[in-house]
């Protein structure tokens, strides 16, 4: 090394320079090469690539080429090292890659992959509402794998996003745990095939499929399910799963739930509406699907349901109660989300940890409340649901922006949750905040430590 | 039987400047450097442990990182957002020639998981960011010709694209 470089403390020993090289992504580690000649071997050099990242996203056609090149590169100069076990490749739009999908999946599977992801959904498609969401896939699951025997001893993981496949052909895959299926169609025979024949698969998730005819499975082995943003045809989700520990839904409705677990084995569910696009009544068929889940430990719960819950036969509380002992809720400490906030607290009676997470929801339209009550002053005489005086020990506030709403459910904590022991307020502190509207928060948020408390060993911190 | 013992013990450690650091046993064998100087050592380490390679505000830094990491891990309850946080703000907590300076204090005492978290930390800033960033950051002198880079460039621009301008 020039002896210039090594006086000043702004440079790195190469060996240091590899380690940072290392963890940057393929592409970001690629354009190394440009800043000196001495890069670009090194680069060429890692032997280690922490991050078995491929993407190609936007590549105009004539960059396919150099794109191409660079892999073949890069696998060639790999090909005498062991890579860590997972590989992920992502091209978007997948058109004419096959080649380069071939390549480097041939090559993961030769190096042992135990853990593959091959992306090939569009950005932008997250954004799309879910029913607009239907993209053919245009690459295929490389169909001489199917046979391939290091393959089936060793993948454990698989995720195909907008890959098609053939559900019959995963039977050999005796190692596959973890399966992720998203932005294809799926008929509900599919489903049913995957999961009878991959009888060791402990995790499915589906994520934007369609066609989905019903979710109407009747034994399911497995211990995480998640149906996140697919298109049921008859909103129907039935199952019996003794083995289920985590169970996440996202959708634009509730859906007609014949929900059987096992209260001792569930663990954790996280219920997601905002996708709804208008206030509709349906807090009974929510009110229905939450009791299957009656007896998980950790709920966590978005702004929308809040928003319905109450709108049904049962306003107040959820009769019969809920065991769980952390609730977390993913709000924005809006009026029309009080009556749902309350909703949650008088129903469950053991909890013992709240954990919010503030943040722009979806307050939707037409919104109507479930009984009379003022908004405005909603926070004036508030009872006390039995989890204040019984369970409740903490209560955690993220990206707190103290609007007198937000204040107000704090105080409201405060002086009358009699056995609360912490209350942590996190105010919103991002890179692009302005430090002064920070201060201005926390300032604000001091103003609740002059509030009666309710609860002798409260400690309120302000972060 | 001697666990006890182990955790009590407190190592001293000396900067460059000459500051003495009272360490507990159980952290200084995150310092692997340290660690290996110990079993090394005949007797008891009694006297400071000298690093000459080592500035007081680094030092007191990873200590810091260390102090924290062991109290999140050590908690009944998962302290995986705390500690989360705590990284977070650890990161954003130094200016770029203070970040490098502990990579070379940490990779020093060859402290694993701290240099892993700086490693990423710096791929982090360097993302995206221009050639001309990234030459200042590690101080590189360019060597190409303006066409050399050009031509480099234009082969690899699938590689460029999506650059944040200086």
């Amino acid at each position: 090394m020039a002896k210039k470089e090594t006086d000043k403390i702004s440079s790195l020993p190469e060996e240091l320079l590899l380690n940072i090289v290392s963890s940057l992504p393929f592409k970001e580690a690629a354009k190394t090469c440009i800043l000196s000649k001495k890069w670009l071997k090194m680069w060429q050099s890692t032997n280690t690539v922490n991050n078995n990242q491929l993407e190609c996203n936007n590549v105009e056609v004539p960059q396919r080429k150099a794109f191409k090149n660079f892999i073949k590169i890069w696998i060639t100069l790999h090909k005498n090292h062991h890579l860590h076990d997972k590989f992920t490749l992502r091209v978007s739009p997948p058109s004419n890659c096959c080649d380069i999908v071939g390549a480097y999946v041939d090559f993961a599977v030769e190096d042992g992959v135990k853990d593959l992801e091959l992306d090939f959904a569009e950005a932008q498609w997250e954004d799309e509402h879910p029913e607009e969401n239907i993209h053919d896939a245009s690459v295929e699951f490389p169909r001489h794998l199917y046979e391939n025997k290091k393959l089936h001893q060793k993948l454990e993981s698989l995720k195909l996003h907008s890959c098609s496949f053939e559900t019959k052909n995963f039977a050999k895959f005796v190692a596959l745990k973890d399966v992720t299926l998203a932005w294809i169609p799926l008929k509900l025979e599919s489903i049913r095939t995957l999961l009878s024949t991959c009888e060791w698969m402990e995790s499915l998730s589906l994520k934007n499929c369609w066609d989905i005819e019903s979710f109407d499975v009747k034994k399911l082995k497995l211990k995480k399910l998640v149906i996140d943003r697919c298109i049921i045809g008859t909103d129907y989700i039935g199952f019996e799963a003794p083995n289920l520990k985590v169970f996440k839904y996202c959708g634009t409705v509730p859906p007609v739930s014949e929900v059987k677990v096992e209260a001792g084995t569930i663990e954790e569910a996280d219920l997601d509406l905002s996708p709804m696009d208008e206030f509709f009544e349906c807090g009974n068929e929510l009110q229905n699907f939450l009791q299957d889940f009656f007896a998980v430990n950790v709920l966590t719960v978005c702004s929308v349901i809040l928003q319905v819950i109450p709108s049904g036969d049962e306003p107040v509380r959820l009769p019969g109660g809920l065991r769980v002992r952390h609730l977390k809720m993913k709000i924005q400490m809006h009026p029309q989300e009080f009556c749902g906030f309350l909703w949650f607290l008088n129903s469950c009676r053991r909890l013992t940890k709240v954990t919010i997470d503030l943040h722009h929801c979806n307050i939707l339209s037409e919104y109507e409340a479930p009984y009379d009550v003022d908004l405005k002053n909603f926070w004036k005489r508030l009872p006390v649901p039995t989890c204040f005086r019984r369970s409740l020990r903490e209560v955690e506030m993220n990206g707190f922006i103290a609007t007198s709403d937000q204040l107000y459910a704090c105080s409201y904590f405060i002086s009358a949750a009699s056995i609360l022991r912490k209350l942590s307020i996190n105010v919103l502190n991002n890179k692009n905040d302005d430090p002064h509207t920070v201060e201005m928060r926390r300032i604000l948020a001091s103003q609740l430590l002059h509030i009666p408390k309710a609860s002798r060993n409260l400690a309120i911190i302000i972060r | 039987m001697s666990g006890i013992s182990d955790t009590e013990r407190m190592i001293t450690l000396k900067t460059v400047e000459g500051t003495l650091f009272d360490v507990k046993s159980s952290i200084a064998k995150d310092l692997k450097t340290v660690q290996a100087f110990i079993d090394d050592s005949d007797d008891d380490v009694t006297s400071p442990i000298p690093l000459p390679n080592v500035f007081t505000r680094e030092l007191s830094r990873i200590l810091d990182y260390l102090n924290n990491h062991h109290r999140f891990r050590s908690g009944i309850e998962k302290a995986d957002e705390e500690m989360a946080r705590y990284d977070a703000e650890f990161a954003k907590s130094m200016s770029h020639e203070e970040l490098k300076a502990l990579i070379l204090a940490a990779n020093y005492l060859n402290v694993k998981d701290l240099l892993e978290f700086l490693n990423q930390t710096v791929a982090d800033v360097i993302q995206n960011k221009s050639v001309e960033f990234v030459r200042n950051f590690f101080g590189i002198e360019n060597d190409y010709t303006p066409e050399e880079e050009e031509k480099l460039r234009n082969e690899n621009e699938w590689a460029f694209n999506g650059v944040e301008q200086d």
